[in-house]
């Protein structure tokens, strides 16, 4: 449709809408109502997404070294990697804070995992914790202070196996986040969880650049 | 929150519905609500429409679930996505498209009509105002107004955060 020249002024939107108008059809408009038990589930999770305001959790740090083999195996360099991990993470209730339970019966603790910083990352604190609920696992994180990820790069989320070998993403993440844990991902297997910096290079491999990681117990 | 889910609950979750099929796109659909929620704070209505921002939220979170099932190739629910047979490319295109659909329904009757016979009858403006009897600067504000209409839309989708 030839637009008039006043109707849209800027190029970029004309051309966009040129391109997409002829090929809405039928099916863009249908729609399909959610399923009715879903309002409820989400405001349940706002409450304890609410709720969380005043939990407090840090952990002593842990040192344990070991060789990171798939690191190497990545960059084709052979130099040992001494690694930061939560092997034994305790967490630990700091004074009176009040560490917020679930409300929800449905769901289950698992495991649990204090994230260590492996470089400098602010005051950032991080722990994991894994849940069943309604027949999914799920890995929730609760970060606090962390900072945005620089531009052009994002953070994301692994679980990882023991020889750190295989790493599993779990998504992009900006903070706390709750992800669903596909079922080919096997915690008890997988029981690392590490936050990667990803740099915007299309490439879908952990880039080897793990921020904070912790162990699942 | 509520006012916003009963209002846009349904597009957020059909355009999950037709991406992921109907077992995932509830859990995608609460994820995109949960995240618009933590992330509201970033909402600008001057940037544009709330529908817009809600949808290019969606087109993230399902983007970034096939962006996990392709690096995870055993991942069983793989095969849903395949089965839908849309890329992330895909994706992008057709939230854009339901965002359209949707400025369109939100449009008054006859403005959509108007914008309607223009893109998807090619019919210019002297056409319509013949067709319809209406003066022809009343079908290109009409027009002009329904477009309007769209643009805020996709300003909205362009907002929108990935969270």
């Amino acid at each position: 449709m030839p637009f008039d020249p006043d109707d849209i002024a800027d190029p970029h939107m004309r051309r966009r809408l040129s391109a997409l108008m002829p090929a809405v059809t039928n099916a863009d408009f249908e729609r399909h109502d959610p399923p009715p038990d879903m309002w409820d589930s989400l405001t349940n999770r706002i409450a304890r997404d609410r709720g969380r305001g005043a939990a407090v959790l840090v952990a002593p740090p842990q040192v344990v070294t070991k060789r990171d083999t798939w690191r190497r195996r990545r960059h084709g360099v052979s130099r040992p990697r001494v690694l930061l991990a939560a092997a034994a993470a305790v967490t630990v209730a700091v004074g009176a804070a009040i560490v917020v339970q679930s409300r929800l019966p449905a769901e289950r603790v698992v495991a649990r995992a204090t994230l260590q910083q492996l470089e400098p990352l602010g005051d950032t604190r991080a722990s994991a914790r894994l849940v069943t609920k309604d027949g999914t696992t799920q890995l929730v994180v609760d970060a606090t202070n962390m900072p945005p990820a620089p531009p052009s790069e994002s953070y994301e989320l692994w679980l990882i196996d023991n020889e750190v070998s295989d790493p599993r993403s779990l998504g992009e993440v900006t903070g706390s986040e709750e992800v669903t844990v596909p079922a080919s991902v096997d915690p008890s297997t997988h029981p690392i969880v590490d936050i990667s910096l990803e740099p915007d290079d299309g490439d879908h491999d952990h880039s080897g650049h793990s921020l904070m990681r912790g162990t699942l117990q | 929150m509520e006012a916003v889910y009963r209002e846009h609950g349904s597009l957020v979750y059909s355009l999950c519905r037709r991406t992921l099929g109907p077992e995932r796109a509830a859990d995608t659909t609460q994820e995109v609500f949960f995240a618009a929620w933590k992330s509201r704070e970033r909402f600008n209505p001057e940037s544009g429409s709330l529908a817009g921002w809600l949808v290019g939220i969606a087109r993230f979170k399902i983007i970034d679930l096939y962006r996990v099932e392709r690096r995870n190739p055993l991942a069983p629910d793989t095969a849903q996505a395949i089965d839908v047979g849309v890329d992330s490319a895909g994706v992008e295109t057709m939230a854009q498209r339901m965002v359209i659909a949707e400025a369109l329904t939100s449009l008054p009757e006859r403005s959509r009509r108007l914008v309607e016979h223009a893109f998807f009858d090619d019919m210019t403006h002297s056409q319509i105002a013949e067709r319809y009897g209406l003066p022809l600067g009343t079908v290109k504000s009409d027009i002009r107004r329904g477009l309007a209409r769209l643009r805020r839309h996709l300003e909205g989708f362009d907002h929108a955060v990935r969270s």
